[in-house]
């Protein structure tokens, strides 16, 4: 027989949902000022608002909902624009691994659900979260769903009145995206070996968007980066007198 | 609708959705090996490094250092707010607040 959640979970579950909504908060408006700008590339692409709609809430990722729109209003053939998206998104698959070991104890029902509304956006709030507070999917979810609505209402938002704004206003607040992100970044550069992997993904970051294909340039640069860290740390270990260490989680 | 647009889509959520689940799901052996624990611990740094890097240094597609790039100018001056404040909603405040003021005021 299954037993009933005490009450007090289920009060720590919704606490957790709503602090994870409430700290998206920023980023949600970020993202809604990104969902406009697809609302209107995918108008003026020729797609119906139905259709525009239906991929933000379905595929819900930007970058592959923008490029797909265009491979569409190209006559792009459905095998090439699915792997193309398929390929843009891979990235998710490094954000999925570094997130699953706080999400261990989690029930399956509940990271499948959460994995609908993993973004880069929801990736970045959780994880530095985590780091200071008692991990939880349910914060996962909120943060995931304060996104999704964001980005869905921006959506119709954009296909139905994008162009009345201003393009100088959209390019300022544009940068929301950056800010948020640099906000987040920061804290999470503890150490030596982070910091030179920073710089490395930043290196490869800039070599690769111009040289390589699609968001590919995002994967190499995080999987050089991530193993040049690792390196650097093995180095200083091997170099320093050993000191004390915080545990992975 | 038409149909091969509501295949794409349908498709192409299908396709997003398969990188998304696997690796969430999977939670391997016990205890991860202390090397592969160090590893993903660069992941969250490197992945929003490279996420925002080309929209600071490469507005347009091409390379700017120049004091001309509002986003670089905007991204220095977060970098010491995220540093002072540690809240990631003033460094939204205070980067979107000097862009603008390059922008609208300068």
């Amino acid at each position: 027989m299954q037993k009933l959640p005490h009450q007090n979970d289920s009060d720590i579950r919704l606490k957790s949902f709503i602090k994870g909504f409430m700290v998206a908060l920023p980023l949600g408006v970020s993202v809604f000022i990104y969902g406009i700008v697809f609302g209107v590339l995918s108008q003026k692409a020729g797609l119906s608002s139905f259709e525009t709609l239906g991929m933000s809430c379905l595929i819900f990722a930007g970058a592959s909902q923008i490029t797909a729109v265009q491979m569409i209003s190209q006559g792009g053939t459905l095998f090439t624009i699915i792997i193309t998206v398929f390929i843009i998104n891979l990235r998710h698959f490094l954000m999925a691994a570094s997130l699953t070991p706080y999400l261990k104890k989690e029930p399956t029902g509940l990271k499948l659900t959460g994995a609908y509304f993993l973004t880069d956006e929801s990736f970045a709030i959780t994880y530095s979260h985590f780091q200071a507070n008692k991990p939880s999917a349910f914060f996962f979810l909120g943060s995931g769903l304060n996104i999704y609505l964001f980005w869905c209402a921006a959506t119709i938002t954009g296909f139905l009145f994008g162009h009345l704004l201003p393009d100088q206003l959209k390019y300022v607040l544009d940068f929301a995206f950056a800010a948020a992100f640099i906000g987040m970044l920061i804290p999470l550069i503890q150490d030596f070996p982070t910091i030179t992997a920073v710089f490395v993904s930043a290196a490869i970051s800039i070599w690769g968007y111009r040289n390589l294909p699609g968001k590919w340039y995002i994967i190499i640069a995080v999987l050089i980066a991530s193993l040049f860290g690792y390196l650097v740390d093995q180095l200083q270990e091997y170099l320093l007198p050993p000191k004390e260490r915080s545990d992975i989680p | 609708m038409n149909s091969q647009t509501f295949l794409i889509i349908f498709g192409a959520a299908l396709a997003t959705y398969s990188t998304r689940f696997p690796l969430l799901l999977y939670s391997g052996p016990k205890h991860i090996p202390a090397w592969l624990g160090k590893c993903l611990s660069f992941i969250a740094p490197t992945v929003l490094t490279a996420l925002i890097i080309p929209t600071i240094f490469l507005p347009q597609g091409k390379l700017n250092v120049t004091p001309t790039n509002d986003y670089l100018i905007g991204a220095g001056i977060s970098i010491v707010s995220a540093y002072i404040f540690k809240n990631p909603l003033v460094t939204v405040i205070v980067g979107v607040s000097t862009v603008g003021i390059l922008v609208y005021l300068i």
